[in-house]
């Protein structure tokens, strides 16, 4: 049963929140010279009048959420946020048409980091805190904030949260959804708090501390320089970044575990936590060899940029601080596999998740054992816990799922005149939330020159990777709607 | 309140339900890894799936300060187990544990003697046995509670086809001359409950809730056309288990004739030593011969009390059918009790039910005295002692804004005089309350009256 009240009364207070989230912007473009309050002002009533719109009518009583409505609000909630949230964008001058400006914006909340600006450093800085705060509230998640802050959602809150948050399977860090919730928020701002003061310490300027802050932590990648994080020429920053990045693709349950609960055994003995760190620390090592040997970098400058693309890549950040398309071929696939890896669970990285990879591997490791000894029964094992088959399955699945929509997106952007390896890699980079990808999307170029038609396609990608594809597709299916 | 509740069954998921709205803190521990997730899916707590009985689990599920362990699996063993756990372990502050073995007061000497302290011990069997022989005489009345230490009373009467209430107002019934302290305070009609105001109609079919105070319990009854049964002689029991024997010797002792039906003859043998003159009947007591030739038709009370709730109903139909007793099931599963009044077997004993209000009662704070849960989820009678602090306290009835839902019931004065209020009545410091409400404004309620830090009455 899906009632209509209920996902209007949700939706409503949603709209009134992201209109709230534009206050801060629309203050910049009161304040800094040259900035033009209309875009984010118009935006900002037409998002309040459509919250309120859905919201006042809505009279839902008590409710809990069942799991279709849960599901299907999961969707709802994020187009409608990538699409409101496109109208700053839409009503300024920098984004032609309608399809730029919600790519922008679900590029933005996807944490994806892709864009279609050919130049970022003409923006005006309101557009500028939009855009990177879009990547801040997507991050952790737009649902899982509305559980902190929304009283209305009890029980049935689960369902949002397994939609959104991936790894939600896991056991809950607190009885109540409301308080998992808000502790997770908190890491979350507590770690916002910190980049802010380093960078600031490190000698970036307030705005653009902030902004990168807020892409950092959502592995998102817009940046407010054209050449990006390279675009500051200081080791110390990208560092910084780094540090950051790394964090923000670890579970952030397991940081709470760590920070809060001070358990630093159960951090350090999780498998996903300690695969993250080896295929972190492999890949830097095979990148640095490989720049150092291949391309003639010196040790030190081989090391940061070797650890710096590493690391945005596997957690989908997307900021960039060298051309890799111009290094040997061999770290370019390796990039390009490491973005299909993507960080932890329950971080606000994308990707297919660490431990989906470590899954499947151990599950392809069993079959190969079983061709052996026929008669013997094998469990996959994931640390010290046996995995459930159903997870086992779960991860085979969402494997199959993304390679097929892979594949059929590739096949429209191809049909739309794109070059195979770009094609193949922006399909990639978007629907694993990356943000540059290699040929014509490459990490020194943008996605202007697709077509609508792409922009539409690849947009549709994001938001289906955010939602780890299920929650994205379900919705579609004939038995979602099944009385 | 950080509670831990060991058992996710349908007990422990009613528990757990209220706990989490009224603002507690709930982890459950089920072995059931289904079950798990169905609960994961429908309550805002968290689920741990394992063994209550193991300390690996516990250690998990309570690694934060505990307040109160309620441990109500199945199985007692499990139960006990988890108690010394969560005291050796846990630390917790208070410890509830079901048990269900006759023994039970054997193993309270055990506990302690052994040092582990259970602060509640929940025996569902001795209360059913105890509200199942106060309605025996009176037919339509299913359940009697006493409130204010028995000066007030509660009971529940079903209404008839031909009951002179049918298609009465409130109104029109107060106008008929109801006793001075009675009232209507709930109405359940099928899955509706109603707290009912002047222009209420009742209908056939409802069952509603009478409050009285006990002086005037007899005129009430008669007022509402229930006859009390002068004598209760033949009873009928259904099922050989453990309640039924404790029934079958307290009605011994008051001088009944019991005839208990039970399939299995070497249970049956079994309980013939365990009793001295009932008769065991060997047979299917829902058996349409077999009540016929055990001549059901002149029996007084007939008591369903199996373990398979269908068989308990299909008995009542049965001897409802055959013969004029007084018929009473025993139903495990809470959705079947609607559908049990409709089908006119007005009295229907949960052991669910009962285990639920014994665990609510003591978990809620301070002046709580009762609590008193009517069907699964829907309503509550709750007593309390009204604080002098309250809003609601010292000011006249008329002038409250209670919250939707609510009815003060009753007050029982400290000089000993109980009224059943009009609007110009005001309650006093010390006055022991009784209020009814629809069990979402119980949070709001309660708050109204309780503070944190009030002491638990011990």
């Amino acid at each position: 049963m899906i009632r209509g009240a209920v996902l209007a009364s949700v939706l409503g207070k949603l709209l009134v929140g992201l209109a709230a989230a534009m206050l801060p912007a629309f203050a910049v473009s009161l304040l800094s010279p040259g900035d033009d309050p209309a875009p984010i002002l118009q935006s900002l009533l037409i998002t309040v009048a459509a919250g309120l719109a859905l919201l006042l009518p809505a009279r839902p009583g008590a409710f809990e959420l069942s799991l279709r409505e849960g599901l299907l609000l999961s969707l709802l909630a994020w187009v409608g946020v990538c699409v409101f949230g496109a109208l700053p964008f839409y009503f300024s001058p920098y984004f032609p048409t309608f399809a730029d400006a919600v790519f922008e914006s679900t590029s933005g909340f996807t944490t994806t980091g892709a864009t279609v600006l050919t130049d970022v450093e003409v923006l005006p800085r309101s557009i500028q805190l939009w855009r990177c705060g879009t990547h801040w509230i997507g991050g952790m998640g737009i649902l899982l904030l509305a559980i902190a802050v929304l009283p209305l959602i009890g029980a049935g809150g689960i369902h949002l949260y397994r939609a959104e948050f991936s790894g939600a399977r896991s056991e809950k860090l607190k009885p109540r959804i409301a308080e998992t919730a808000s502790s997770l928020w908190k890491i979350y701002l507590s770690l916002t708090l910190l980049e802010y003061l380093a960078l600031r310490l490190a000698g970036m300027n307030g705005f653009e501390s902030i902004c990168h802050t807020f892409s950092t932590l959502g592995t998102g990648g817009f940046s407010t320089r054209a050449a990006s994080v390279g675009g500051f020429e200081s080791p110390v920053i990208e560092y910084i970044i780094v540090v950051f990045m790394f964090l923000a693709g670890l579970n952030f349950t397991q940081q709470y575990r760590l920070y809060v609960e001070r358990q630093p055994g159960r951090f350090f003995s999780d498998p996903e936590v300690r695969a993250y760190a080896l295929f972190v620390a492999v890949s830097t090592l095979l990148v640095w060899i490989s720049v150092v040997v291949q391309s003639g970098y010196g040790v030190s400058h081989g090391f940061r940029s070797a650890l710096f693309v590493v690391t945005t890549t596997i957690t989908t950040t997307g900021f960039v601080s060298d051309d890799y398309e111009k290094w040997a071929p061999a770290p370019q696939l390796l990039i390009l596999a490491l973005m299909v890896c993507g960080g932890c669970t329950g971080s606000t990285a994308g990707g297919l998740k660490v431990a989906r990879i470590v899954t499947v591997a151990r599950a392809l490791a069993r079959e190969l054992k079983k061709v052996v000894e026929r008669r013997a029964v094998f469990s996959v094992r994931y640390g010290e816990q046996p995995l459930p088959e159903a997870a086992v399955q779960t991860a085979l699945s969402t494997l199959c799922l993304a390679v097929f929509v892979h594949f059929g997106a590739s096949m429209v952007l191809t049909a739309a005149g794109l070059d195979v390896l770009s094609a193949i890699s922006a399909v990639v980079a978007t629907m694993f939330n990356v943000g540059p990808g290699l040929g014509s999307v490459g990490p020194m170029d943008n996605y202007n020159h697709l077509s609508p038609l792409s922009k539409w396609t690849l947009s549709v990608c994001m938001l289906a990777g955010r939602l780890e594809f299920y929650t994205a597709f379900v919705v579609l299916t004939p038995a979602f709607w099944r009385k | 309140m950080r509670i831990l509740i060991a058992g996710g069954g349908d007990v422990g998921f009613l528990i757990a339900q209220r706990l989490i709205r009224e603002g507690n803190e709930i982890t459950i521990v089920e072995i059931d890894p289904r079950r798990c997730e169905y609960l994961e899916g429908v309550l805002d707590a968290r689920i741990i799936c394992g063994n209550a009985a193991s300390v690996g689990t516990l250690k998990k599920a309570g690694s934060i300060d505990l307040d109160i362990l309620i441990a109500i699996t199945d199985i007692d063993e499990i139960n006990l187990l988890c108690c010394l756990i969560a005291q050796v372990e846990l630390k917790a502050t208070y410890k509830i544990a079901r048990i269900r073995t006759h023994e039970v007061d054997g193993w309270r000497q055990v506990c302690e003697k052994a040092g582990v302290k259970i602060d509640l011990i929940i025996h569902a069997e001795s209360d059913i046995v105890d509200r199942i022989l106060r309605v025996l005489p009176l037919p339509g009345v299913s359940e009697i509670f006493d409130f204010a230490n028995g000066q007030i009373r509660l009971f529940g009467l079903n209404v008839e086809d031909g009951a002179w209430i049918d298609g009465k107002t409130m109104e029109q019934i107060q106008a008929a001359g109801a006793p001075k302290n009675s009232l209507v305070a709930m109405i359940f009609r099928g899955p509706q409950v109603m707290i009912p105001h002047g222009g209420d109609v009742v209908k056939v079919g409802d069952q509603i809730y009478v409050l009285t105070s006990s002086k005037q319990w007899d005129e009430t009854l008669r007022f509402l056309g229930v006859t009390v049964r002068q004598k209760v002689d033949r009873v009928f029991i259904v099922g050989g288990r453990q309640i039924s024997i404790r029934l079958a010797q307290e009605l011994e002792r008051r001088d009944k004739n019991v005839k208990l039906f039970e399939q299995d003859p070497q249970r049956c043998e079994k309980i013939a030593r365990l009793v001295k003159r009932t008769v065991i009947v060997c047979a299917d007591g829902t058996d349409e011969r077999v009540l016929e030739e055990e001549n059901v038709a002149g029996v007084d009370a007939f008591l369903a009390l199996t373990g398979d709730d269908e068989d308990n109903i299909i008995a009542c139909l049965l001897a409802k059918k055959l013969g004029n007793a007084k018929v009473a099931a025993l139903l495990n599963r809470l959705n079947y009790v609607i559908m049990a009044q409709r089908l006119g077997i007005s009295t229907t004993i949960s052991p669910r039910l009962v285990t639920v209000d014994r665990a609510l009662r003591f978990v809620r704070k301070g002046g709580v005295l009762s609590v008193t849960t009517f069907r699964q989820e829907e309503a509550e009678a709750i007593e309390l002692i009204a604080p002098a602090d309250s809003k609601y306290v010292g000011v006249k009835l008329s002038d409250l804004r209670f919250p939707e839902g609510v009815l003060v019931g009753a007050i029982a004065r400290t000089s000993g005089e109980v009224i059943v209020p009009r609007g110009d009545a005001v309650i006093q410091p010390g006055d022991r309350v009784i209020f009814f409400a629809l069990e979402e404004v119980v949070p709001k309620l309660e708050a109204a009256f309780l503070r944190e830090g009030q002491g638990r009455p011990r």
